[in-house]
């Protein structure tokens, strides 16, 4: 292999298993929404210089999880309540159309993997691994709109999730929330087995209720702590 | 009768960013009138548009910079100004050395953007059932009047102009700039086969009596039949006059009978594949 390759490629991994490391943090909530990042504790922590540090920081940043503030350095994203009631409906429409159009479009090859990626989901569901979790939830909702096979849809969809995106790690489940989102996720599946579009459409939206509920609660709760 | 300008300016800031969200909805907004601006090229998009919508300028149409100049008394760069405008909505493509072509939309492009429009008027028409006050409603129907005049006249132009004054209330009521963004997004797109002049009696009689359906389900405060209508409407009489207006279009430009559709489809490439 040619030196100069080799060489890139840890520095290339360095950044975004560092990118990873801060999302488990945010996720397990070590790192909280609206949180200022000190860059040198993570510096210490991690045993890595600032440069590829800021790195990932960008990386976050474009993902929508972290704020970078000219002179005033990087905090974790937050998204506002009014946020949430302004995106949330309108995400529940667009996965309503993934779900009814991906009713009527997939393969049974699509329902199996869709089907492989939701017992694996419930896998870390079981073993309470709440990062697996989301990885995998993420990935189901994004195959219904793969399905789809509609490109301006997944294209607003996309511009919805950045904004989204943070709020996904500000939400502290409690397993009654939890154990309710694997209950649609459950009903989500024989919807789709089932080809019931209709069906398919009308979960999606209630999840998406439940799930602005979930993050309404987790940010009436941060303004709490922050307020004590 | 209150007549409500259609903005040459969208109401909401292209970057996403929520600009009437903070407000409670309200009259002043639907009714405020949109800032004038004086500068010759804006002047021109507004008559540029109506000549796409009226077909005078036909989608896939090359167009005619040196008439258009005679014909509106300008030199040709206020002209291309205004051009400019009209493509980054979607509405022109310009070409490199060959200037301005009507944007033409397929019937792939329709089959996508359509469902995505329908469920954007249907979350909408919910929220505005939700958030309008009995004076907004009144406003409503106030356009809802004078587009059934313009019906009963056969005045297409006005007719489309209050039509697309009413869907647009519906987005205003519902108070979500994001969901206005998205929704002038995706209108941009097929901006060239909605709000057209359609000329199939069947069809017009089938949107006005949805509209009709449409606004007393509002003044019924209806949220769920608002929201059903909406998504119904532009899922089967809009997306029906749409499709009419392509194929319409497309057998306009059709070569003669005589002549295979071969090789006209060859030039007709970059404006969009519509040979099917």
């Amino acid at each position: 292999m040619v030196p100069s390759e080799t060489a890139l490629i840890p520095r290339r991994s360095l950044h975004h298993e560092l990118a990873s490391q801060l999302r488990d943090m945010m996720v397990r909530g070590d790192l909280k929404a609206g949180d200022k990042i000190n860059e040198q504790a993570l510096c210490q922590r991690f045993g890595v210089s600032r440069t590829p540090l800021r790195e990932a920081l960008k990386v976050l940043a474009s993902d929508g999880l972290v704020i970078l503030a000219p002179n005033r350095g990087a905090s974790v994203a937050r998204i506002s309540p009014g946020e949430v009631d302004e995106l949330f409906p309108i995400m529940g429409a667009m996965e309503a159309l993934a779900g009814e159009t991906a009713c009527a479009r997939a393969t049974d090859a699509d329902i199996a993997v869709v089907q492989a990626l939701h017992d694996e989901m419930l896998a870390f569901y079981r073993a309470g691994d709440p990062a697996g979790y989301l990885r995998l939830n993420r990935q189901i909702h994004e195959s219904f709109f793969d399905i789809a096979g509609n490109t301006s849809l997944t294209q607003l969809y996309r511009t919805l999730m950045v904004r989204i995106h943070a709020v996904r790690f500000t939400a502290q489940k409690s397993m009654e929330r939890w154990r309710e989102a694997v209950e649609d996720h459950e009903e989500m599946m024989a919807a789709l087995k089932a080809r019931d579009g209709a069906r398919l459409g009308a979960i999606l939206k209630e999840h998406l209720r439940h799930k602005a509920a979930m993050v309404l609660e987790a940010l009436n709760q941060l303004d709490s702590e922050a307020a004590e | 009768m209150i007549d409500f300008p259609i903005p040459a300016v969208p109401a909401y800031s292209s970057t996403g960013k929520r600009t009437g969200s903070q407000k409670p909805p309200g009259k002043d907004r639907m009714s405020s009138a949109p800032i004038v601006r004086h500068s010759l090229h804006e002047s021109l998009v507004a008559p540029l548009r109506e000549m796409i919508l009226q077909g005078e300028l036909r989608p896939g149409e090359k167009v005619p910079e040196e008439q258009l100049s005679e014909r509106f008394g300008v030199s040709r760069t206020p002209i291309r100004e205004a051009l400019k405008v009209l493509a980054a909505e979607g509405v022109l493509q310009i070409l490199p050395h060959r200037g301005a072509i009507v944007a033409r939309i397929t019937e792939e492009q329709i089959e996508e953007l359509f469902p995505i429009m329908a469920s954007l008027e249907r979350l909408a028409g919910l929220l505005a059932c939700q958030n309008a006050t009995d004076a907004d409603i009144a406003r409503v129907r106030a356009l809802h009047e004078r587009m059934l005049e313009c019906y009963a006249s056969g005045d297409e132009i006005e007719y489309l102009r209050h039509n697309r004054l009413i869907h647009e209330a519906f987005f205003t009521l519902a108070g979500n700039a994001t969901l206005s963004a998205f929704y002038q997004q995706i209108l941009t797109r097929i901006h060239a086969c909605r709000f057209v002049v359609r000329k199939n009696r069947e069809h017009w009689q089938a949107a006005v009596d949805e509209h009709t359906q449409m606004i007393e389900a509002l003044e019924a405060r209806d949220a769920m039949r608002l929201a059903a209508l909406l998504e119904t409407h532009v899922t089967g009489t809009t997306v029906g006059i749409a499709r009419a207006f392509i194929r319409r279009i497309d057998a306009d430009a059709a070569p003669t009978e005589a002549a295979p559709a071969k090789p006209r489809a060859r030039g007709r490439r970059l404006s969009g594949v519509l040979t099917d």
